[in-house]
């Protein structure tokens, strides 16, 4: 592991139990992630990207393998500490945004700073009003999530992602539910992100399209990188 | 912790499913209204069974008798009464504790034949001071939780009928109807009312007074209702040819202090080394009857409320557990954020506090609501221990409703905990999925 790498793992295997059937998601794979890269994980549907996107998160444990995240083997780590490395060096973007209905943009992108109490209110709150501003949705901070439309919903998943300060943002297909206007702005402001905060991105998607647009791109097929 | 928000979050989160917050909210208001009434009505029932037993058949809130004097004083009263140098023991223990005293009454109680011409009966005789049998009456406890004993009392009192009978007796309701007495002591003719009393001495002779049925009264209590005769101290003393009394009777100002004032008192009587002992009315070789009815309406209440709780708590956990399931997701993304399980967990139990907070003050103003309908309605109900129909009041104290809000907010934030307990701690990745 250099000393840029943030995330490794190592002969990393997954099944999951369709029935009685047991089914690879991922076989051994062996990765490297760097401090700052902007990586896309290309795949079809069933290929296994969310999967390894879940065990790079540490929402989900593997059934072989190493992952070592900014030095700590998750493996080793409590549900406790787990919970604490996600909320302090991970940012989750979901493809459904997964906001909190009954709160608003700026509640929800708040909720992640619930869970560092050294931080007073005035400091969450400026920490709310710099995301919501990174993410250049401030006009809509005091709306309900079902006020905002797609791409708007997105920015505040990001802006939550962001609010944290973390070392890695994991993006499981933020623009699959979006349109391709909207999706490419989602890029370029995820990559603008990227280069402005030197913010680790790692997102998987489908779509080919996007390939051209970030630095490094991996295709996963049938639980194996390529 | 920043708690602020999750409380915002928790209450935000009633809003999400108006129909089923309704409806578990419901589920909690019934429940408290019901246990609002039951707990209401026991109380009123309650204080008809103690006020009369208290002040209408002169046990007082402690009752002090020569050790032995309880169990063998009928037996044996001359071995057994109190004399005058330990009541003025009693009235020197007194002193220290004087703030928590109302009154005291000194009694002579006794067995004796009670006739009426040709007719006679056995009767229990309490003789009483007629300012303490006056203090009883009219007390304002037995006006206000007991008016239906109130209104069986008839004729004037001992102090006014004194002045003009110096022999005046007052007999019971079942009494009365024994001796056949068809209408109210003022209107019977002086003849019906000329008694005679008969009764064994101290000593051991027979003995006979004149005296002249002047009130009525109940004892409340079925067992004595057939037997008491109330009548001033002098005359029972006369009767006795003694200078002595059975027992005397404290009446505190708190029902609280009985405790303390029993304590004290046997302190006292164990350090001035004089042979007496003090009960509470609850002793039951006092209160028996008042123990029997509220040991029955205790068993009855609880298994009604255990009832009830179990019945709400079902409807909470079926409720919850549809919201905890439609709530996998936002689970799964709050554990993904860096919430701890034990964090998820205390977000909807928050919300349950919220709930069940929300419904119990709701519950609160509906049982306020009904007590009054219910209690200004007149509806009278027939309560073993008590010789007449209790009229039906619910009683609602403010400790009442803190309690049963208390109960119903942990009622709702166990069940809601025990639930998400497992779901939290799934794979947040299958969480997220659902």
């Amino acid at each position: 592991m250099t000393s840029q790498t943030l995330v490794s793992l190592k002969g990393v295997e997954k099944r999951y139990l369709l029935g009685e059937v047991e089914v690879p998601a991922l076989k051994s794979i062996d990765l490297e992630i760097a401090l700052g890269e902007f990586t896309a994980l290309i795949g079809v549907s069933g290929s296994g990207k969310s999967t390894l996107l879940n065990l790079i998160g540490s929402i989900d444990v593997p059934d072989k393998g190493k992952i070592v995240f900014d030095g700590q083997d998750i493996s080793a780590l409590s549900e406790v500490e787990l919970s604490h490395l996600r909320n302090r060096k991970i940012g989750f973007i979901f493809q459904s945004f997964n906001l909190i209905p009954v709160l608003t943009a700026a509640e929800n992108i708040e909720l992640p700073l619930l869970m560092q109490p050294e931080l007073s209110p005035a400091e969450r709150s400026e920490r709310v009003q710099t995301a919501l501003q990174d993410v250049g949705i401030l006009d809509h901070q005091n709306h309900l999530p079902d006020r905002l439309s797609g791409g708007q919903r997105q920015r505040v998943a990001i802006a939550r992602a962001l609010v944290t300060r973390p070392k890695l943002i994991l993006a499981d297909e933020p623009t699959a539910n979006l349109d391709s206007k909207t999706a490419h702005k989602i890029i370029d402001l995820l990559l603008d992100l990227n280069r402005k905060k030197n913010v680790t991105f790692f997102f998987c998607s489908h779509d080919e399209k996007l390939i051209g647009r970030v630095g490094r791109v991996l295709h996963i097929s049938d639980g194996m990188i390529s | 912790m920043n708690s602020r928000l999750d409380w915002i979050l928790a209450l935000r989160n009633l809003k999400r499913n108006p129909r089923r917050t309704i409806s578990t909210g419901l589920a909690i208001v019934i429940a408290y209204v019901g246990l609002t009434l039951l707990t209401g009505h026991i109380f009123n029932i309650e204080y008809a069974a103690k006020i009369p037993l208290i002040y209408g058949n002169g046990t007082g809130h402690v009752s002090i008798y020569k050790k032995g004097g309880l169990d063998n004083y009928e037996l044996q009263p001359a071995l057994y009464h109190m004399t005058g140098t330990e009541l003025e023991a009693i009235a020197k223990s007194l002193e220290p504790i004087a703030s928590q005293i109302e009154t005291t009454g000194t009694y002579l109680s006794t067995q004796a034949l009670l006739s009426v011409g040709s007719r006679s009966i056995p009767v229990f005789i309490r003789g009483v001071q007629p300012e303490v049998d006056d203090f009883s009456r009219n007390h304002p406890r037995v006006q206000k939780h007991a008016p239906e004993f109130v209104a069986l009392q008839s004729g004037q009192s001992f102090s006014k009928s004194s002045k003009e009978t110096i022999d005046a007796i007052s007999v019971s309701q079942g009494v009365s109807e024994i001796l056949g007495y068809k209408s109210e002591i003022s209107a019977l003719a002086a003849a019906d009312k000329q008694v005679v009393l008969a009764g064994r001495t101290f000593d051991g002779d027979l003995n006979a007074i004149n005296g002249t049925v002047a009130l009525k009264h109940s004892t409340g209590t079925p067992i004595l209702e057939d037997s008491s005769v109330i009548a001033p101290i002098e005359i029972v003393r006369e009767l006795l040819q003694t200078q002595g009394a059975s027992h005397q009777v404290l009446f505190l100002k708190n029902d609280d202090d009985i405790g303390r004032v029993v304590d004290h008192m046997r302190t006292e009587f164990k350090n001035r080394g004089v042979d007496l002992e003090a009960y509470p009315f609850t002793d039951d070789r006092i209160g028996l009857f008042y123990n029997g009815t509220m040991s029955f309406l205790y068993a009855m209440g609880s298994f009604f409320a255990l009832l009830i709780f179990g019945a709400s708590g079902l409807i909470i956990v079926n409720s919850m557990t549809i919201s905890i399931l439609e709530r996998a997701k936002e689970m799964g993304t709050l554990r993904a954020i860096g919430f701890p399980p034990d964090r998820v967990k205390s977000l909807f139990v928050k919300e349950a506090c919220w709930l069940a907070l929300g419904a119990s003050l709701l519950g609160l103003l509906v049982s306020e609501i009904l007590a009054v309908i219910i209690s200004s309605a007149g509806w009278t109900v027939e309560s073993a221990g008590t010789t007449y129909s209790v009229l039906i009041k619910i009683l609602t104290k403010p400790w009442m409703h803190a309690g049963l809000t208390l109960t119903m907010i942990v009622i709702a934030a166990v069940c809601s905990g025990w639930l998400v307990k497992r779901k939290v701690k799934e794979r947040i990745a299958l969480l997220l999925l659902e």
